[in-house]
Formats: C-alpha cells, sequence, structure tokens
C-alpha cells in the first residue's frame, strides 16, 4: 500500500512558491541550505538544543534540524533572509543587533534575530527577564547575550514608537526542481 | 531505502489505519523532538546490515496536524487535552493556568520556547523519559488518557498505570494516546510543579516534583504526590501522601511525611547527578513544597 519513497511538496519560502520533491527523511534545514542555496538558517547541534536552525513556519519559530521537510507541505517558512525593512532595507531589529555590537561569528544571529521578532510580535514591551527567558533555547557560542538583550530593548523602544513589526511577506511563484 | 514514506493522515481513523500493520513498521512522529534526534541514530538513508533483520521505521505517521488530537476545552467536568497539544499551548492556556496549574508549570519548563512550539504532551507520555516533565504534574492531577487503536478501538487508563517499565508503557503495537482528561481542580485544591535540573534552559530534570492538595486551613484532606527522574519510571508518592492525610501541616510534620518518599523512588547515577543527591533534593524538594503549599501563601 504505501509505497511511494519521494514526496512532492510545495514549501512557500519568504513568499516565494518552491515545489520539491523530498525524501521522507530529508530535514527541512537541508532543503533550505542544499536545495534553497538559503544558507541563513545554521545548523549547529542538530539536535533542538542550540536554536541556531531557527525559521518561522506559519509565523512560529521551530527548529528547522528537528523538522521533516514533508511536514511543512503547503506551509509558509520564512528565513532569516526573507527578514527585511520597510524600504527593503534592513529590518529595526538587524540594525539594532548591528548599532549594539550583539553579532561575532553571527552563528546564533539568524535564530535570535527572528526570536526578538516573535517576542515583539506578542508582547511589544517585553521586560529583560521576558527577552532572557524568550531566547533560551538559543545558544550564543560568542557569549553575547548582553548586547543581544541591549539590541532586542533597543529594537523594542523603536517599534513601539511605530516602525513596523516582522510581518508576512508577497506571495510570487517560482519553481525549483530538485534531483 | 528503509524510511519508505511518510504519511500525514486526515483524520484519526486515517492515523490509526496507517498504524495497524506492523509489517510496514510504523513510526509516530507528533512534534518529532524526541524522534527526530532518535532517528538520525537509525542511518535511514544506510542499506540494511546483511543477515541483519530491519528494524529501522518504514513510515512515519504524523499526528502533529490532526485537529481531532489538538486542543483543549472542557467535557463533563474534565479538563480535555488533545495527545498532539503543544507545550505552548498548555502552558499559556488560562483554563490550565487557573484548574491545573502543575500541568501548566510542568509544560512550561520543558525545553526552551522554540522546543514548547512542537513538543507535544502525547509525545511526552508516549516517551515514557524516566524524567518527562509532564508525568509528575499528571500523575498528581490523577489524569486518565484516552488511547486509541484500529484493532483495540477505544479505552480509557489511569496515568498511573501507564508507564510499565523503563522507557515502557502499556500501549499496543498501533495503538496511539489521543487525549488526557484532567479531573478540574475543585475549591481548595492547590497543585504545584518544581523542576530541579542543572540550569535555567533546555535542562532535563535531575528531579521533579508536583503536588496537588486538598487543604482545610492547614489540614490536608488529601495529596497525591508524582515524581520525575528519581526511578525507572515516573512515580506516585502514596506512603508520603497517606501519611499527609487527615493531618493538620506544620514544618515538622511535612519533614517527616516526605522521608516516606524513599519508600517509591531508586535513583541511578549520571550524568546530570549521583543517586544520593537526587535521593536527598527529592525529599527536600517535597518537604518544602508541602510548606510552602499548607502553611505559605494562604489567602
Ligand atoms: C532541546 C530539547 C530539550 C528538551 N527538554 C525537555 C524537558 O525539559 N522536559 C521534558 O520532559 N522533555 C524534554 N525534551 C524531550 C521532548 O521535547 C519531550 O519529550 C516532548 O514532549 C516529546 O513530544 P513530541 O511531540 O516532540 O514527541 P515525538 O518526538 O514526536 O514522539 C516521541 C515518542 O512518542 C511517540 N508518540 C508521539 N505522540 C504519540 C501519541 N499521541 N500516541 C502514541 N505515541 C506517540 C513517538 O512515536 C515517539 O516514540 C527535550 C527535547 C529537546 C530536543
Ligand atoms: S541546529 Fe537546530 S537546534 Fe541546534
Ligand atoms: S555571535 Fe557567535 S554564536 Fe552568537
Amino acid at each position: 500500500m504505501l509505497t511511494s519513497c519521494t514526496n512532492a511538496i510545495v514549501l512557500t519560502v519568504n513568499g516565494d512558491d518552491h515545489m520539491l520533491v523530498v525524501e521522507p527523511n530529508d530535514l527541512l534545514i537541508n532543503v533550505l541550505r542544499n536545495d534553497l542555496g538559503l544558507t541563513g538558517a545554521k545548523y549547529g547541534c542538530g539536535t533542538g538544543q542550540c536554536g541556531a536552525c531557527t525559521v518561522l513556519i506559519d509565523g512560529q519559530p521551530t527548529l528547522s534540524c528537528i523538522t521533516l521537510a514533508v511536514a511543512c507541505d503547503g506551509k509558509k517558512v520564512t528565513t532569516i533572509e526573507g527578514i527585511t525593512g520597510p524600504d527593503g532595507g534592513l529590518h529595526p531589529i538587524q540594525e539594532e543587533f548591528l548599532n549594539e555590537n550583539a553579532v561575532q561569528c553571527g552563528f546564533c544571529t539568524p535564530g535570535m534575530i527572528l526570536m526578538a521578532g516573535d517576542l515583539l510580535q506578542r508582547n511589544p514591551h517585553p521586560t529583560e527577564d521576558e527577552i532572557r527567558h524568550h531566547i533560551k533555547g538559543n545558544i550564543c557560542r560568542c557569549t553575547g547575550y548582553n548586547g543581544i538583550v541591549r539590541a532586542i530593548q533597543n529594537a523594542a523602544q523603536r517599534m513601539a514608537a511605530g516602525e513596523k513589526p516582522l510581518e508576512a511577506l508577497g506571495t510570487t511563484v517560482r519553481e525549483v526542481v530538485k534531483r | 531505502m528503509s524510511l519508505q514514506s511518510y504519511v500525514r493522515p486526515r483524520g484519526l481513523d486515517d492515523a490509526l489505519a496507517a498504524l495497524a500493520d506492523p509489517r510496514t513498521r510504523p513510526l509516530i512522529i507528533a512534534g518529532g523532538t524526541d524522534v527526530i534526534p532518535a532517528m538520525r541514530k537509525m542511518r535511514l538513508g544506510e542499506p540494511q546490515a546483511a543477515g541483519d533483520d530491519d528494524d529501522r521505521p518504514g513510515v512515519v505517521v504524523d499526528l502533529s496536524q490532526l485537529d481531532e488530537l489538538r486542543g483543549i476545552g472542557e467535557k463533563d467536568g474534565m479538563l480535555l487535552i488533545g495527545a498532539a497539544t503543544t507545550m505552548g499551548a498548555i502552558a499559556r492556556h488560562e483554563l490550565v493556568k487557573d484548574r491545573a496549574p502543575a500541568l501548566a508549570a510542568a509544560a512550561a519548563s520543558v525545553g526552551s520556547p522554540l522546543v514548547r512550539n512542537r513538543a507535544t504532551v502525547g509525545g511526552n507520555l508516549a516517551t515514557a523519559s524516566p524524567s518527562a516533565d509532564t508525568a509528575p504534574a499528571l500523575l498528581a492531577a490523577n489524569a486518565v488518557l484516552g488511547l486509541a487503536s484500529a484493532r483495540q478501538g477505544r479505552r480509557e487508563v489511569s496515568i498511573t498505570d501507564f508507564f510499565v517499565g523503563y522507557r515502557r508503557t502499556l500501549l499496543q503495537p498501533g495503538e496511539i494516546v489521543a487525549y488526557i482528561l484532567l479531573p478540574l481542580s475543585r475549591g481548595l485544591v492547590r497543585g504545584r510543579f518544581e523542576k530541579v535540573g542543572l540550569r535555567n534552559a533546555d535542562a532535563i530534570s535531575m528531579v521533579c516534583v508536583a503536588v496537588e492538595m486538598e487543604l482545610d486551613g492547614r489540614v490536608c484532606r488529601e495529596a497525591r504526590i508524582g515524581l520525575g527522574a528519581v526511578a525507572a519510571v515516573p512515580v506516585r508518592a502514596f506512603a508520603v501522601e497517606a501519611a499527609l492525610k487527615d493531618r493538620e501541616i506544620d514544618e515538622a510534620v511535612a519533614r517527616e511525611c516526605a522521608k516516606l518518599v524513599h519508600e517509591h523512588i531508586s535513583p541511578i547515577d549520571d550524568l546530570r547527578a549521583s543517586a544520593r543527591y537526587r535521593s536527598w533534593v527529592a525529599e527536600a524538594v517535597v518537604a518544602r513544597m508541602i510548606i510552602d503549599m499548607a502553611c505559605k501563601a494562604r489567602s
């Protein structure tokens, strides 16, 4: 009965629709990085413990290293490449990460920024404690947490003062055939 | 190729049908937070070793998107939680926070926000790790688990009977946890959960404890205590509960009763803690929780 070895799926990634053929055990992180060339999400531990692979699935932060690509069929995936500011440049959160020198090697940064966006969308005025709790699953090996927290605090202020939060991107159709 | 396919069933019956034939070697996946790290060790892409029985999964059946298994509500005076409900949803839900605070706190303690976005309560129970954090809370709440399979149909079992050995449950092949029922705490019942781990975030419990007590002033009418990470399975501390019954609680009584916890636990040494330390912490945490609940924060 169940004989198919591959699965055709459609992923909407940063607004573009991609038709992909994946193996049932392909992980989302590998499909994003290897098949779509989106290397923003990083492969850290591969076991859900570091947050380097964070992406948004239907707006929800998700660990792409422990997510099957087939399970995302029909869903909207947003990676750090899909995060931009109102004019297409940097988003206020990204600018504040630069201003506060909250980036050293940058491995944790995509996950940190996506988590910051998720937090500020639901809680525009987080306390320092709430910020630290929200990035509990995102490890920065360069111990940049203080700068990261300050960057999120600054971004919160700017966004509360009227700059826009992360929002859904427009959809265009593009086909990518794998293998 | 060992893993042949992935199915996302459209309804519960579909799911049970997909799980019914053991020859397809089905593997249930919900949040995947336990399963995927485990799958990595199975070397799914490699051919079967000569002469070996291939016991690696053949088909992955995804329960995470089944509406019938998701959500939180009230049914006949009970709190009903779908097995595929995420820890995040449970931790945030007002009804759970209000009526089953120990469970809300246990769910909030799992992993990180990223893990809680995916990890489900059904997966936490089915994995049957001794340190599964929701287990003590559900033991203390005297929860009932609704199980379902194509072969046996539906049945309900008490959480106290569910864990039968180290990482073993009474789930039969092809059977799933469909829902969890908790008696809604009435009046004076209080619930609390505490977890001792090696750090603040993303820590597996070294000891975790949930207590529910029905109090009449300082008199304990009934107590239920669940413990995790201190035995091969999550356990109830029945001896402590019996000793507390109808006693007026003060610090001395709480400490005396908490000593009986050793009748129910048999911790091991592992990378997180020694057995002796775990025993000591379990007793101390039980005593402290009883004191806090009975003697402090009185309204
Ligand atoms: C970084 C990290 C941190 C973690 N921290 C904690 C923690 O602090 N506390 C804790 O308790 N756990 C923790 N875990 C473990 C895990 O997240 C939990 O056990 C989680 O609840 C498992 O749920 P899941 O939906 O992801 O299960 P899955 O991985 O999808 O499945 C787990 C097992 O249960 C089976 N299964 C799933 N759903 C059902 C069902 N409805 N019926 C029958 N069988 C089913 C699967 O076949 C599998 O064997 C952590 C995991 C990670 C990766
Ligand atoms: S790479 Fe996914 S959590 Fe570390
Ligand atoms: S900047 Fe290097 S891991 Fe955070």
